[in-house]
């Protein structure tokens, strides 16, 4: 694979972004005590994410709405990793 | 590589825990607890009634008679039989004492649905059974209205939980205080946003919407009929666990019996 293509995949960067939007809001999932202001980035992205899907499609579940939440963090992780590293030259 | 990663990962969830802890909203012990003291227990009576007696929907109506005198509140729970959130904070508040007044509770109003966990029982949804100029649409529906008019309440507090949230989810209506013109509404949904929403779930505040009194649900007769004040408080199960919701609807029974004089915060 393209070293640069693989960087932006899995740079430190990218995977401390993912961890960052997805791992304050799953521990909080489990229990809202633990939810905390680091999960403020993804629970925007997560909320807002379901308002839409509602306001599209009113009749699925909104727990479904995890699974494109987890693929919309990695991309936007992605892109956080790839700027990074093009800011970096 | 693999290590540096390791130790973001693992950094994330500790802090994430740390703060969550040190940054939970305050809560309002002092209120729960001048509404579970007893304070001048001796002198309050205690009264439970079953109501419906002897038909399916057979159900119990607690009452409990302050010292003093002041207005009369009703407690709704169970009206719709999975909304649980509301049957075990209705329960809580047969244990409650008011200082003045006469508090009355119905945790299961449609006791048939409570006890198959379903929203409605075999004869429909019962918050749609009060149609404006009419009567009371089931029997259900009817032996409930017969115990209201009986107690005569001047605040009718009904009790829900909704699947999402009302402004974000179009079609749901959680976290959202339903009140009648007369009421403190505005000043409830307030307090519950300073004690127990974080201002890190922005989206989870509770809003203060105005009802009509022109719609079938229960607390809606009661504004029409009785010219009670009327509150439907909805809670949500999107993102907020079991004991967080019975939390959200614990204060707002309390903050709303305290907002009626029923409660006296600050003597205790
Ligand atoms: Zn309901």
């Amino acid at each position: 694979m393209n070293e640069s293509i693989r960087r932006a995949l899995a740079s430190p960067i990218t995977i401390a972004t993912y961890g960052v939007l997805v791992v304050p809001l799953a521990i909080g999932w489990f229990e809202t005590a633990l939810l905390t202001p680091l999960a403020l980035p993804g629970y925007l992205i997560y909320v807002l994410g379901t308002a839409i899907g509602n306001a599209i499609s009113p009749g699925l579940k909104l727990k479904f709405y995890w699974i494109p939440f987890l693929v919309g963090c990695y991309a936007i992780a992605v892109v956080v990793g790839t700027i990074y590293d093009v800011l970096r030259g | 590589m693999r290590r540096r990663q390791m130790l973001i990962a693992s950094g994330t969830v500790v802090a994430a825990t740390a703060t969550g802890v040190m940054s939970q909203p305050s809560g309002d012990n002092a209120l729960l607890t001048v509404a579970r003291e007893p304070g001048s227990a001796t002198e309050s009576s205690t009264a439970t009634e079953t109501i419906l007696s002897g038909t399916v929907h057979e159900t119990t109506v607690f009452e409990r008679d302050a010292p003093r005198d002041g207005p009369t509140a009703m407690i709704f729970g169970g009206v719709h039989g999975d909304e649980r959130t509301g049957i075990e904070v209705a329960r809580d508040t047969t244990e409650w004492y008011p200082d003045a007044g006469t508090l009355v509770v119905v945790p299961e109003t449609n006791r048939i649905a409570v006890d198959e966990n379903t929203r409605e029982g075999p004869e429909g949804d019962l918050n749609r059974h009060f149609p404006a100029g009419k009567e009371p649409v089931s029997d259900l529906a009817r032996g409930i209205w017969d115990a209201v008019e009986r107690y005569d309440p001047d605040v009718v507090l009904d009790l829900h939980r909704s699947l999402g949230i009302a402004g974000v989810h179009q079609q749901y209506v959680g976290q959202a205080v339903y009140h009648s013109s007369d009421s403190y509404g505005d000043e409830l949904a307030s307090y519950l946003n300073d004690v127990a929403v974080p201002w890190y779930m922005p989206l989870h505040r509770i809003s203060a919407r105005r009802t009509h009194s022109g719609g079938p649900l229960l607390f809606q007769k009661a504004i029409r009929d009785l010219d009670a004040t009327g509150y439907l408080f909805e809670t949500t199960d999107f993102m907020l666990d079991r004991d967080t919701r019975n939390e959200h609807t614990r204060l707002a029974a309390a903050k709303t019996l305290a907002l009626h004089g029923l409660l006296e915060v600050g003597n205790n």
